[in-house]
């Protein structure tokens, strides 16, 4: 199917049972942290803390309380987004982010070399190197599974379609009928990435929130890392046509106080 | 911490949160501890069994301890 | 909150820094030494090829720093060609990392043949076949390779600081005012390497004293570029409110710039202490940033 295909995420159906994060290491073969012997974080029921490069699906957990009994729980199962502008892909110099038939971003692991650009380029901190094979890892969207025709390992087991797969064209249709029903129960929901015209020219992992997208640790305006290029490079061949003068300046002084100094030949200036 | 009751103790850490919070009975402030998970010594993930808590008295058919709520003392350990 | 503060950190330390330090001045003694190639008098051969030695040795420490920092340091020609499809070429113009392999690389070759031309010159190569590559670099071959080289040192000072500007990270992506500054820290610290070596191997006094006071003018835009880019942080300055604050206030303001300036009489102290006010300044850029991670701060929000 050569059509773009991803994600929809409705946080709000979402039970916390981390399901998807068991899944896709199970799928992918990804290695267990410290042995397998589990560290507590502290932070509600997220002990997996980030994603990395072992942890390619990392579910969060919000608790918003403001005394006993009195508030929400928010739960949400973050991944790569797969960007349809990828900061990823921009500045990886190996070539081997892609993307696919599918509209992912893929990161071909015997091209990759370890060099961590795409780590700094990722507005969401969603790639991290994978300690056991020293390159840089991240969801693939299960593209494995995606070219034989099954759907990826995490919408498989989600146990409530809160991870929905599907042609994006459709997941968005859906996203907003959501939208709309929830509105209309008084509860505050938003797309987060379903628009095409926004920011990265929209996520081909996209999510439901109920709030707002820094609480989930989601930047509000993502942006690509190339934004910075044109007045960086700019600032620098300015200073470095600065220093080029300066030097050249300092050098013809010199000269002019050989020529002036005291007992020099007679007969001013000329050049050199 | 350490969680105890008339049958035993056990070592545990302590998650504090308001989902279950602070009740209000009779004028004093009663706390609710949740453990959701009994635990066991096999495996990776290890720890003390919550069922040293409760009371021995087992359901006839499967044995499964019949009462899972009672009163407890938490202490830091 | 900047949207800088939810990207992860690179982990780029150990090596990057001492990469970006040694780069930034190699770069600036490679400029310094073309600028005397072109426009120089006789007296200054001494400082131009001392210029050469220290670009060429750091271009080679360059290029080994940064493949051992890859998690697959054999894999490092993959930077440079197309590993599925060899010898097809590598290159991204919008991204520093993948025109910086390649910089680097030139670099590396331009400065190695004006070191080995400069060596040919003095008559110290034994070995025949690198006598016969330095005997064919001189005259105009000579400053072509020069002027090159001169250009792309600047390049490598200063593509560093816009490698890390092209991220999402915290401070770095923040400014757009880190690549001029990497760039006239290492014009600084090029000269300020140059102060140091070029009387042993017999400058005149005019060179050194040219060296010193363009290391002073340099010492002064780098003064003026580092409030800009401070001033461009906005909101973010809290950031320096930190260790990392305090090492570049002293460190990298303090010793690194104001005090040379006052020893400007003294070049050879004052080139000391901008030497250690350049390491500083890329120490303080990285880890103030590196500091910063995501999962910190998710975990506390």
């Amino acid at each position: 199917m050569p059509e773009a295909m991803g994600f929809f995420t409705d946080t709000t159906v979402c039970i916390g049972c981390k399901a998807c994060e068991v899944a896709c290491k199970e799928w992918n073969q990804l290695p267990a942290e410290n042995g397998g012997v589990g560290t507590l974080s502290g932070d509600s029921y997220d002990n997996t803390r980030r994603l990395d490069g072992i942890h390619w699906r990392h579910v969060r957990f919000i608790e918003q309380f403001k005394g006993p009994y009195d508030g929400r729980w928010l739960m949400m199962s973050d991944v790569c987004k797969h960007c349809v502008q990828a900061g990823c892909l921009e500045v990886c110099p190996t070539g081997a982010i892609i993307r696919t038939e599918f509209d992912t971003v893929v990161i071909q692991s015997d091209v990759c070399n370890g060099c961590r650009a795409c780590i700094a380029a990722c507005p969401f901190g969603v790639i991290d190197i994978n300690p056991v094979s020293g390159t840089a890892q991240k969801c693939t969207l299960c593209y494995d599974r995606l070219k034989v025709g099954l759907e990826p390992a995490c919408s498989k087991a989600c146990p409530t379609d809160s991870i929905q797969f599907g042609p994006i064209t459709e997941l968005r249709q859906r996203a907003q009928k959501r939208v709309e029903q929830l509105r209309a129960q008084g509860t505050k929901a938003d797309l987060y990435g379903a628009d095409p015209k926004g920011p990265l020219g929209g996520l081909n992992s996209f999510y439901l929130l109920v709030d707002k997208p820094e609480v989930y640790g989601l930047p509000a305006k993502p942006q690509l890392p190339t934004r910075n290029l044109s007045k960086s490079a700019g600032f620098s061949v300015a200073s470095a046509a600065v220093l080029g003068v300066l030097a050249l300046v300092g050098l013809r002084k010199h000269r002019m106080d050989d020529m002036g100094g005291p007992g020099g030949g007679g007969g001013g200036g000329g050049q050199n | 911490m350490v969680v105890s009751s008339p049958r035993g103790h056990i070592r545990a850490k302590a998650l504090v949160t308001d989902r279950i919070g602070v009740m209000t009975v009779g004028g004093k402030r009663i706390h609710h501890v949740g453990m959701p998970w009994h635990w066991g010594w096999m495996g990776l993930s290890t720890g003390d069994v919550v069922n040293d808590l409760t009371a021995w008295v087992g359901d006839p058919n499967v044995s499964i301890h019949e009462g899972k709520a009672f009163v407890c003392n938490v202490e830091k350990a | 909150m900047s949207d800088t503060f939810f990207s992860g950190a690179p982990h780029w330390t150990w090596f990057i820094i001492p990469y970006f330090y040694v780069g930034g001045l190699a770069g600036g003694a490679c400029f310094l030494a073309a600028i005397l190639e072109w426009f120089g008098k006789p007296e200054d051969r001494p400082v131009v090829r001392a210029g050469y030695d220290v670009a060429a040795v750091g271009a080679i420490l360059s290029g080994l720093l940064l493949t051992v920092d890859l998690g697959q340091p054999l894999r490092f020609w993959h930077m440079l060609f197309q590993s599925e499809h060899f010898p097809a070429i590598m290159f991204k113009a919008w991204s520093p990392i993948s025109f910086g392999a390649w910089a680097i690389l030139l670099f590396g070759l331009f400065s190695v043949l004006s070191a080995l031309g400069a060596k040919a010159e003095e008559g110290r190569l034994r070995n025949a076949a690198l006598r016969a590559v330095g005997g064919v670099v001189r005259g105009g071959l000579a400053k072509l390779v020069s002027g090159v080289g001169g250009i792309l040192g600047f390049f490598i000072a200063g593509y560093t600081g816009v490698l890390l500007s092209v991220t999402n990270r915290p401070i770095w992506a923040d400014s757009p005012w880190l690549g001029a500054l990497f760039l006239v820290s290492g014009a600084s610290t090029g000269a300020a390497m140059l102060i140091l070596l070029a009387p042993g191997r017999g400058a005149a006094q005019r060179s050194v004293e040219w060296l010193s006071s363009f290391d002073t003018s340099a010492l002064v835009v780098e003064l003026l570029v580092l409030a800009l880019f401070l001033v461009s942080l906005g909101s973010i300055y809290r950031v320096w409110l930190s260790f990392w604050g305090l090492v570049l206030l002293v460190g990298v303001v303090g010793v690194g710039i104001l005090a040379p300036l006052r020893l400007h009489t003294k070049p050879a102290q004052a080139a000391k202490l901008v030497l250690l006010g350049g390491f500083l300044l890329r120490l303080a850029t990285m880890l103030g940033s590196e500091g910063i991670d995501r999962y910190r701060l998710a975990a506390g929000m």
